[in-house]
């Protein structure tokens, strides 16, 4: 009887522990340098105060960006990534794919993340460790229905 | 003349623009059709010109000696505080005052004080007026003034008119129809919901044929701001009443008023009759019609700063949010009781809100058919008020703004051309449109307009009175604070609290324009109306849409947009490798793909950094670019607000408005609108 309590509480445990997923619980990305707060500072050729793009990579594998780029003002957009090796990937949260893969780096210091894309012509984004403002972040999301912003 | 009815004042210029042909009177190459006369110095004619008025502009040799016999004039008060002196200290000049029996002779705009010196740096110190008998016939004085050789320039004192029909129609509170759709704004004033011009849900009570949209899309502004106090709006019209209980919190109030004015000149002054603020004279005429003041110039106000979210009446573009924010008024009175606003009246006007502050002159009344029609025209006839024009949008009475803004009514004449002041090339001129969207059919249209506004339609619409603009009223002569009135006269404030809306925004950013940026931006915050201008529109007359197509000006303006323009610039995204073309919308607004563009430019620089071939370029009312490496670049794109061509000194046309803006090009594709 003993045995066989003790068999189903093991069958329970590893049921219990395969039906949490690991997206679930536990980060995915404790340790990596890329989870934090990036803000764009160079792109291709350098600094453009036309436009402003802050991302923040958080460690179970989400991403919120903030944008201001077509728009007067900031929208935000969200989704997953996924870092393998150091290649980074991701999808909206519409479900929509990035526009491409990414190449990156991280400087010695974990300060600058420098992101080239995986196009025919390489773009070179810089982004530096920076605090996303609060007026930024409470910015409305975009969702696929409102002009200006199609993820 | 003696003309002393208004009434038949404006009979006499219909008719006088159902006899002649304006448009066969164009000047030839050389300037106006004055040349040929003998006396060259008289500008323009007497027809309905002030009797016992003159206005002169003296070469600069005599203007020491004018200015000597004034101050010795001022010393002895011969005629008490306010005469003035009745000759000019020049004996050739004396001569022909003494046979004209002047009975005064003083500057147009009297000493500036602080502003005494851009004064007259603009020369403006050089006009005079000269009074004498009502009797005296004008064109004799005039012939027998031009024989002066100290004076240049001669002109009569001619009348304006109002862009309105002289009819308010009280407000009244009926039942409420069915909506379409219901966009509202959190502002508490209960007539809002019947000012279907700042939010229109197509309320079947207004109109029928009400359109959801048709109005200047004032409720997303609201949410970011409802005016400001650092921005002053000059009234330039009858006496606006600053006691009305909605008008009374944004009134501007003179800081310093002057001697010049009695000390009285709290809230502006009555030009008309040199005299406080009034806006109740009122006389029943002919037939039992009232006569004189209307409650016209309360009602512009009230459309651009009735007080917001006050519980009480109606609400103002840019009258607030309820935190004693709104913008302020300036009355600046040219038309009082049955006398009608002339060049002097409205001269020292708009001079007076130059030196007093106001960075915007809202201007509902015009010349009617008065034949001008181009700006060479204009200012020969014109050349007291030109200049007084000039002078307000060369000062910088608003951090945000160098310089002013002039925004006049296009004419209720129906006219294929606007009147003048309005068309001309310093000047922004508003269409009108009704509920539906379309043209009014009373509006002027075509060269010279720059931008359409809600003007209203008091009748022939199903909701009567209903589809016109709602406002303030006088109470003492309409026996109500609030109603209806119709008018490019009314459309002519909806772009003036527009504008001022849009400074305010721009002085919470901390930005500042040069007027040319600032009229680029709101000449291309608009919606399209083009695209519904076909058939026919029967309300009280029949209207073929098509010919008012490219004719109302840039578009319907939009105060959500004006603010966005001022929040940035949003950069144009293309994808490298692929010949885009784009419509401006993001840009030019509604109306980018009917616009007339005029130019594209770029570096050279920056169309090697983005690896064009070729130079892009307007096509279709697209813009045509293929860049084949990623990079940002830089692009000015030109086009013409209102019309097909810019204004010229000899031909109306529209005014030109540039953008600048960022083209990022992109190597992955554009239908992901995200950065990554």
């Amino acid at each position: 009887m003993r045995k066989y309590i003790y068999f189903l509480f093991t069958v329970a445990l590893l049921a219990l522990s395969a039906g949490c997923s690991k997206d679930d619980d536990g980060p995915k990305y404790p340790d990596s340098g890329v989870v934090g707060e990036w803000h764009l500072t160079e792109w291709i050729d350098g600094t453009h105060s036309e436009f402003d793009v802050y991302i923040e990579f958080l460690s179970d594998g989400k991403f919120n960006s903030y944008e201001k780029v077509e728009t007067s003002v900031y929208v935000r957009r969200s989704g997953n990534f996924t870092i393998d090796g150091t290649r980074l990937s991701g999808r909206y949260s519409s479900g929509k794919p990035w526009k491409t893969d990414y190449a990156f780096e991280l400087s010695g210091d974990g300060k600058t993340l420098t992101m080239t894309s995986d196009t025919g012509i390489a773009e070179v984004s810089v982004y530096t460790r920076s605090a996303i403002p609060e007026a930024i972040r409470n910015v409305p999301e975009v969702r696929s229905a409102l002009p200006g912003g199609f993820l | 003349m003696r003309n002393k009815n208004k009434f038949l004042i404006l009979a006499s210029i219909l008719l006088a623009a159902c006899s002649a042909d304006p448009l066969q009177e164009s000047p030839d190459a050389t300037g106006g059709p004055r040349e040929e006369t003998a006396a060259v110095k008289i500008c323009n004619t007497s027809d309905n010109a002030a009797a016992g008025t003159l206005i002169a502009k003296f070469g600069n040799a005599a203007i020491p000696a004018l200015e000597q016999a004034a101050a010795k004039y001022a010393a002895t008060r011969a005629g008490g505080p306010r005469s003035a002196m009745t000759r000019s200290g020049i004996a050739s000049v004396d001569e022909i005052l003494a046979d004209l029996h002047v009975t005064a002779l003083e500057r147009v705009f009297p000493d500036a004080g602080e502003h005494e010196a851009r004064t007259r740096e603009a020369g403006l110190h050089k006009w005079y007026v000269l009074r004498f008998d009502e009797a005296q016939d004008l064109d004799e004085a005039a012939r027998k003034l031009a024989a002066v050789a100290e004076i240049q320039t001669i002109q009569f004192s001619v009348r304006r008119q109002t862009t309105f029909d002289s009819q308010a129609y009280p407000f009244r509170e009926s039942p409420r129809g069915e909506t379409r759709s219901l966009i509202r704004s959190d502002f508490n004033d209960p007539n809002l919901f019947w000012q279907w011009h700042y939010i229109n849900n197509a309320d079947q009570a207004v109109a029928t044929t009400a359109l959801a949209g048709a109005d200047i899309n004032v409720a997303e502004a609201w949410k970011l701001t409802g005016g400001d106090p650092r921005v002053i709006v000059a009234i330039v019209d009858e006496g606006v009443k600053y006691t009305h209980p909605d008008l009374a919190a944004n009134m501007w109030v003179n800081p310093s008023p002057s001697p010049e004015y009695d000390n009285k000149d709290i809230h502006g002054w009555n030009f008309a009759e040199n005299t406080p603020i009034s806006w109740d004279k009122v006389e029943v005429g002919v037939g039992g019609k009232k006569e004189g003041d209307s409650g016209h110039g309360t009602h512009v106000a009230g459309t651009i700063a009735a007080v917001n979210n006050n519980g009480l009446g109606v609400a103002g573009v840019a009258g607030g949010t309820g935190n004693n924010d709104g913008v302020r008024l300036m009355s600046c009175q040219i038309l009082s009781g049955k006398k009608s606003a002339t060049d002097l009246i409205a001269s020292r006007a708009i001079k007076y809100a130059a030196d007093h502050g106001a960075s915007i002159i809202q201007c509902s009344y015009g010349y009617g058919a008065s034949g001008i029609n181009s700006d060479r025209y204009y200012e020969s006839a014109a050349p007291l008020e030109a200049e007084a024009i000039r002078y307000f949008i060369s000062q910088n009475n608003c951090p945000a703004l160098e310089g002013g803004l002039a925004i006049f009514a296009a004419g209720n004449e129906s006219q294929p051309y606007s009147s003048y002041p309005g068309g001309y090339r310093d000047c922004i001129s508003v269409t009108a449109i009704s509920p539906d969207g379309l043209p009014a059919p009373y509006t002027c249209y075509g060269p010279g307009c720059n931008i359409a506004a809600p003007g209203g339609e008091t009748s022939g619409l199903s909701g009567g009175e209903k589809a016109g603009v709602l406002s303030t009223l006088v109470s003492e002569v309409s026996d109500t604070e609030y109603g209806y009135m119709q008018g490019t006269s009314m459309a002519c404030p909806h772009v003036s609290g527009v504008a001022a809306l849009g400074l305010s925004y721009a002085l919470a950013k901390g930005k500042r324009y040069t007027r040319e940026e600032f009229v680029s931006m709101l000449l291309t915050s608009v919606n399209d109306i083009d695209a519904r201008l076909e058939g026919t529109k029967t309300s009280g007359g029949k209207l073929n849409l098509e010919e008012y197509r490219g004719k109302m000006g840039t578009g319907l303006v939009d105060a959500y947009q004006l603010l966005m323009q001022i929040e940035g610039t949003p950069c144009l995204k293309v994808a490298v490798g692929k010949l885009e073309l784009v419509t401006l919308t993001k840009h030019f607004g509604g109306s980018a793909q009917n616009l007339t563009y005029t130019g594209v430019e770029i570096s050279a620089k920056d169309m090697q950094k983005l690896g064009m071939a070729a130079a892009p370029k307007m096509y279709n009312g697209q813009l045509m670019l293929k860049c084949t490496k990623p990079g940002v670049a830089h692009i000015t794109v030109k086009a013409v607000g209102g019309g097909t061509r810019p204004g010229s000194e000899t031909i109306m046309g529209g005014i030109e408005i540039s953008k600048e803006f960022a083209v990022i090009a992109r190597e992955a594709g554009t239908e992901n609108g995200g950065w990554l």
